[in-house]
């Protein structure tokens, strides 16, 4: 039960990870605020039994593109996002299994993973030489620096609950600084995979993870049940919006939250917010809240469609535009003579949830003409890990030409896996922001709500396949020469129907003409309206985006003030 | 708690159920030292998945295109080997899911994408062998724990024993061949060594390796020149 407020000092649209940080500073401040969550609330028992089929295979828990009607017998197009494909004249049907409505938002099924964002992030030119110059290209320095972000950081991850350990981490940390709680337990393949990269003078770390590894904060330690991403945390050692922020917030008396209202419009006159329209439910009459202060939190891709809806004044065209994904890449080896990585009391199960990081390659020297260039990090996980069986042996393939096996060769992958240590790499590279990588409104198709859903157009810049694909082959040929075979390698693609890790379409920066946002993340053209998730970054970065956004929501509801 | 109920009665009939059960087991073959997809009652699953279209919104299309899919491959089958699908023998039914996957078979249904079907096919066996037994295969979790999922070691499987399973003292540590010899566990000193490493430990030599840091207060790394 929160209280009910009439008049509040803010709205906040969205209660995932940027809105739940400003309902936390914004009522910490003495502000009262009403958060408005589209989705529903939702228990722990909602995320049991942990069941591969019903919750991965089945997507349980994210907006379903379509639904079966029992009533008409047929299948019903219900809440999709639309992809305009490779040559962008194509209108596909997308899942977008990132956003998940419901009371704290995608933070009740992400990964955890919080790398910040590095120096290098912050000013992608000054670490790439030969940035491209086609049309349409444009890689802004980030207008504030990684030191001014500093403080921010140290806040969200004590304010998000972090594990592990900040001397190890390779980003720049104040001295004396530590997360609130140690690492999580290595897995059993740690040892050999950080001996194997220290040939190459990299230095694999065990990243800083949003998961406890001990209680904490009335919460308990991680108990590796190996259901992780695409999955709800039901004892709640995966940090959320709901069990650290949000919390605190309600704790103050000063949020007001409501559930089931979807905010169809925000409202403005000559250049300032007035409030928002919203809808209970889906059949719900539109109804206005009045309010001079709106923060946006709801996803890049649903923040850049409500600015869109709500016909936000953009002079430049700007709405929309240098949407990015991280390029992704997916490597995965199996160790001849090699036995299963053997868990015990010291480690974490072959089936948990790993936490070795790699930044060798954040940036690195081009080898055939030794120019700078940026380039990503790696997750690293032994194939059982963070990956159930049926998603793992649907992927199964037995190098880069044998996709899909069955018969004879899935049972030899079959044997591969449960007799043979392996190891998977997870790439995250940073990404070349292009104008024509964007959000628009379809034309035809509506959500439940009745709104014109998104419809994104997107093609990597050759920069983003060359980057995945050269720094998969460095990784495979280091674990090729420790011994490994290939069994998969996917570099990303040209065609990105999306991703989770979704950045830019509302940039900020200090030029209205190259921007959407200010450099405190209010819109340039409406007054009091602020937005708070992934949009409001320049450039896409190499990491894992939440800890980052989070700060940032940090950096902005701290200075903000109640009245124009 | 969301409840997964098993419908009373499954989707197809005798005859259609012991056609998925041939195509299933040639996707996910039993061996002497390996369970299939029959091992798994993978077919019990989809019998029972398709019978219920509100568990999930693709099943309605499953249920056409199986009926339509399974009569025309039947057909397929007393074309080219002269058995019903049902009688095929294992190198039969491989030729025939061969074809299929590669979208070769002549005269499919009007507008039934073979390759496609093919997925769905083989991603069904797989849900049927490693989906949770609550969901009508994985009978007795006999794949589960021939694999080592979720925590417990990798089991040998004894098809003269099946469906009880006999856990293995260690997980072997070599793939066994296809002709299916049991696997033996053998000691590698590598792994036993980096097994007796605490995770403690490891983070000091972790933090030995380490490079500096790059100070943003002291501009970046290689020292730049920015660009505009």
């Amino acid at each position: 039960m929160t209280p009910r407020i009439g008049k509040p000092d803010a709205i906040i649209v969205g209660s995932g990870a940027g809105g739940g940080t400003a309902a936390r500073v914004l009522t910490a401040r003495g502000w009262n605020v009403v958060v408005l969550e589209k989705g529903g609330p939702v228990s722990s028992e909602d995320f049991l039994p942990y069941d591969e089929l019903h919750f991965n295979a089945h997507k349980a828990l994210i907006p379903q593109a379509k639904r079966y009607d029992p009533k008409s017998k047929s299948v019903v197009v219900n809440d999709p996002m639309k992809y305009a494909g490779e040559d962008g004249k194509q209108s596909i049907e997308s899942e977008r299994w990132w956003e998940v409505t419901m009371l704290g938002g995608s933070t009740m099924i992400w990964d955890a993973n919080f790398p910040r964002y590095t120096p290098e992030d912050f000013d992608f030119n000054a670490f790439n030489e030969d940035t491209p110059t086609d049309n349409g290209v444009s890689m802004p320095k980030w207008p504030w620096t990684y030191q001014e972000f500093v403080p921010y950081f140290e806040k969200a991850e004590w304010e998000w609950n972090v594990s592990g350990d900040a001397r190890q981490s390779p980003e720049w940390m104040r001295d004396g600084y530590q997360y609130p709680m140690p690492p999580l337990k290595a897995h059993a393949s740690s040892s050999f995979l950080f001996n194997v990269f220290q040939k190459y003078k990299m230095q694999p770390y065990f990243g800083a993870r949003a998961v406890n590894s001990e209680t904490f904060d009335g919460r308990p330690a991680c108990s590796f049940c190996g259901y992780n991403q695409f999955f709800g945390c039901a004892v709640n050692s995966r940090a959320n919006s709901v069990n650290t922020v949000l919390r605190r917030a309600i704790g103050t008396g000063r949020c007001d939250l409501r559930l089931n209202h979807c905010v169809t419009r925000v409202e403005h006159e000559k250049g300032k917010v007035k409030g928002v329209s919203y809808k209970v439910g889906k059949d719900g009459l539109e109804e206005f809240l009045a309010c001079e202060r709106v923060f946006v939190s709801i996803q890049t891709i649903q923040s850049a469609r409500l600015f869109l809806l709500s016909d936000i004044p953009d002079p430049n065209q700007m709405i929309g535009r240098y949407l990015t994904y991280h390029p992704k890449g997916d490597l995965h080896l199996t160790f001849k003579g090699r036995g299963v990585w053997d868990a015990g009391q010291e480690f974490q199960p072959r089936t948990a949830i790993g936490s070795l990081q790699l930044r060798g390659m954040y940036t690195y020297r081009r080898p055939n003409n030794g120019k700078r260039a940026k380039g990503g990090k790696f997750s690293v996980y032994d194939p059982y890990t963070c990956t159930p069986p049926i998603r793992l042996i649907k992927a199964a393939s037995m190098g880069e030409a044998e996709k899909n096996v069955w018969g004879s060769r899935l049972v030899e992958y079959l044997n591969e896996l449960r007799c043979q240590g392996g190891v998977s790499f997870s790439f995250t590279g940073d990404a070349i922001s292009v104008a024509d990588n964007r959000v628009e409104l379809d034309p035809i198709t509506k959500d439940p709500w009745g709104l014109p859903v998104a419809k994104t157009f997107y093609v990597h810049h050759p920069w983003d396949l060359d980057l995945s694909k050269y720094a998969l082959g460095v990784v495979a040929d280091m674990m090729v020469s420790a011994g490994g075979e290939v069994r998969k390698v996917e570099p990303q693609t040209a065609a990105n129907i999306g991703y989770g890790h979704v950045h830019g379409a509302l940039r900020a920066g200090i030029d209205p003409g190259q921007s959407v946002l200010d450099w405190n993340c209010q819109s340039h053209t409406v007054r009091g309206l602020y937005v708070l998730d992934a949009s409001f970054m320049p450039t896409a970065g190499a990491s894992n985006p939440s800890i980052t956004l989070i700060a940032n929501a940090f950096r902005v509801c701290e200075k903000v003030s109640k009245s124009n | 708690m969301w409840e997964y109920e098993r419908p009373d009665r499954g989707f197809f009939t005798l005859t259609q159920k012991r056609q998925v059960e041939v195509l299933f087991d040639g996707i996910l073959p039993p061996g002497r030292s390996n369970p299939g997809a029959r091992d798994c009652a993978a077919a019990d699953y989809l019998d029972y998945l398709l019978a219920d279209p509100l568990v999930y919104y693709e099943i309605a299309q499953w249920q056409a295109q199986y009926t339509a899919a399974l009569d025309w491959l039947n057909a397929m089958a007393q074309h080219q080997f002269a058995r019903e699908l049902a009688e095929l023998l294992p190198q039969q039914c491989s030729a025939l899911l061969c074809d299929l996957a590669a979208a070769k078979l002549p005269n499919s249904p009007e507008s039934f994408n073979q390759a496609q079907f093919f997925g769905i096919l083989r991603s069904h066996c797989i849900e049927g062998c490693f989906a949770d037994q609550r969901w009508g295969g994985n009978r007795e979790n006999v794949m589960w724990q021939w694999y080592g999922y979720p925590t417990g070691p990798a089991c040998d499987f004894d098809r003269t024993r099946t469906p009880a399973l006999s856990p293995s003292n260690k997980a072997p540590a070599q793939a066994p061949q296809s002709s299916g010899n049991t696997a033996t566990a053998s000691k590698d000193p590598l792994q036993s060594e980096s097994a007796t490493i605490p995770p403690t430990l490891l983070s000091q030599l972790i933090n030995a390796y380490r490079e500096p840091k790059l100070d943003p207060t002291t501009a970046s790394r290689e020292e730049p020149e920015a660009k505009s």
